[in-house]
């Protein structure tokens, strides 16, 4: 997932490297949180409901051979 | 007191020598939003968060409008990141994402992730600045997220990988450890670890006019989810916890294995003795290794300073304290013959060592022959130097015939006329009266019990 966002936000990257005087260093830094927070959340969504997808995929794999029980 | 002089939400002072807080009118609705939330209380309970009691405003006088006086629990050694081992800055890096996690689930954000907002109880770090916390927009970005890795990651990337002297840089970088520079000095390998190649080295590139100039020119702020906030959080924490300790133990351990353990016994009596017989309130202890003698300190509950020069020593002591959950004992990197001076603006900002003292104790056990044979400071001016910093001493004379003297007098052989007992005593006498001289067992060493002159 890191590197997911890693390679988006080297995209971003592939910009003219021309100078601007008066720049807020701190603006290029917002622009890669969100696309570090918008990838991140998709992990952390699975990170934080692991439990829970575990059991489904258990229910899931376990119904077949429920179903073959006499 | 000029540390919180760029906070527009409220000011820090001193008054009857306590510090206090007041909160500006016009930062009222994050104030009382931090207390109803219940963020406040949950953060005090879980030892996270500085505790305050609010006081009438009536009881100091400002030339201000005050919202709500706040006098907070007083820190009993400010310290600062600049003197902090990797573990400490670790821990601080750490306790800063946890309130900034607490912050977002009640709906509130940390605006400030400066390494300065955490100050040391012993080996605790407690977050210190309650106006941090404001009401966070519906999708806001963290506001803190660059401050964050300039102050705690960066650093910390570079010292997890054996650089000793980012400490002193931070000195210089009062606003963190530009990320420009960090990325260029960690070695190639880290742009395979994916949080460091994320957080430190595309954030570095991030700062290259280009990408600034383009985000800059987007009509519309960067968006941030509360999930994505907490997953960037819980990111960030994951790449600080895998981030190895510089040096393992086995390192250490030599430490304080070179004194007899008859004379490292008779050694903790005398500091035993010195405790009991001048009570101080105040203890620190000047070349404090891993901190054998300062525990017996701060294991009476008295507020204790240990500082060292030598990183490694710093981390064993503070790794100790923190293992043994010591409330008073703060384990500090600080060069005697170079101690953190004034800095900030008007150079007061941040305290020098001097100001933050001087000390009713000091510990200065085998610590002379290093300043006096190893830096080839005159034992008169070690003496007026330690003056300053503490109302008595407990100071081990080492003799030049001792075998640690007789390897720093071969490195400085013009040091040894004036290394002499008689020589010290004379010195150390026009600063102190000499309260007691004992031989230590199975040495042949003195040590002196010092109480400054009236």
């Amino acid at each position: 997932m890191a590197w997911l966002c890693c390679f988006a936000f080297a995209v971003c990257l592939l910009a003219p490297r021309d100078a601007w005087a008066y720049i807020d260093v701190g603006a290029g830094s917002m622009l890669l949180q969100a696309v570090l927070a918008s990838l991140l959340a998709v992990g952390y969504a699975v990170k934080l409901r692991w439990r829970q997808i575990r059991a489904l995929f258990a229910r899931i794999l376990r119904r077949p051979t429920d179903r073959k029980a006499p | 007191m000029l540390g919180s002089f760029r906070d527009p939400a409220g000011q820090v002072f001193l008054h009857r020598g306590a510090v206090h807080r007041l909160v500006r009118p016009g930062f009222a609705a994050d104030y009382d939003a931090l207390i109803a939330s219940g963020l406040y209380r949950d953060a005090v309970e879980r030892g996270l968060l500085i505790a305050h009691e609010e006081i009438d405003p009536a009881e100091v006088a400002t030339s201000e409008p005050v919202h709500r006086l706040l006098r907070p629990v007083q820190v009993p050694f400010v310290s600062y990141p600049y003197e902090w081992c990797f573990a400490a800055l670790r821990d601080a890096a750490l306790l800063t994402l946890e309130l900034a996690r607490l912050a977002a689930r009640a709906g509130l954000r940390l605006k400030d992730a400066s390494a300065y907002n955490v100050q040391f109880f012993g080996s605790q770090p407690v977050f210190i600045d309650t106006l941090s916390f404001e009401r966070a927009p519906d999708a806001g970005a963290w506001p803190a997220y660059y401050q964050f890795c300039r102050h705690f990651l960066a650093p910390l990337a570079l010292a997890s990988r054996g650089d000793t002297e980012v400490g002193r840089e931070l000195r210089v970088h009062l606003d963190g450890l530009p990320l420009r520079l960090a990325s260029e000095r960690l070695p190639r390998s880290t742009w395979l670890r994916p949080g460091l190649l994320a957080h430190l080295h595309l954030h570095a590139a991030s700062e290259r006019p280009a990408v600034a100039r383009r985000a800059q020119r987007s009509q519309r702020a960067p968006q941030v989810s509360a999930n994505g906030q907490l997953a960037l959080l819980d990111h960030l924490e994951g790449v600080i916890r895998r981030l190895p300790t510089p040096m393992g133990e086995t390192t250490w351990r030599d430490y304080e294995q070179s004194v007899s353990p008859a004379s490292a016994a008779h050694k903790a009596e005398l500091v035993n003795a010195a405790l009991d017989e001048l009570q101080p309130t105040t203890v620190w202890d000047l070349g404090a290794n891993a901190g054998r003698y300062s525990r017996l300190a701060s294991g009476r509950d008295i507020p204790t300073v240990a500082l060292d020069v030598d990183p490694r020593a710093v981390e064993l002591a503070y790794e100790r304290a923190r293992t043994g959950r010591d409330r008073h004992l703060i384990s500090l990197r600080m060069d005697l013959t170079n101690p953190s001076p004034a800095l900030g603006w008007r150079c007061e900002e941040r305290m020098s060592l001097l100001q933050r003292g001087p000390c009713d104790l000091a510990l200065c056990l085998a610590l002379i022959h290093h300043l006096a044979l190893g830096e080839g400071i005159p034992l008169g001016e070690l003496a007026r130097g330690l003056r300053s910093l503490a109302q008595a001493l407990l100071i081990e004379w080492v003799p030049p015939s001792d075998p640690q003297a007789l390897g720093l007098l071969a490195r400085r052989p013009g040091a040894a006329g004036a290394y002499t007992q008689q020589e010290f005593e004379a010195a150390f006498g026009r600063e102190y009266a000499i309260a007691s001289r004992v031989r230590v067992r199975d040495t042949e060493r003195t040590i002196y019990l010092l109480r400054a002159k009236p």
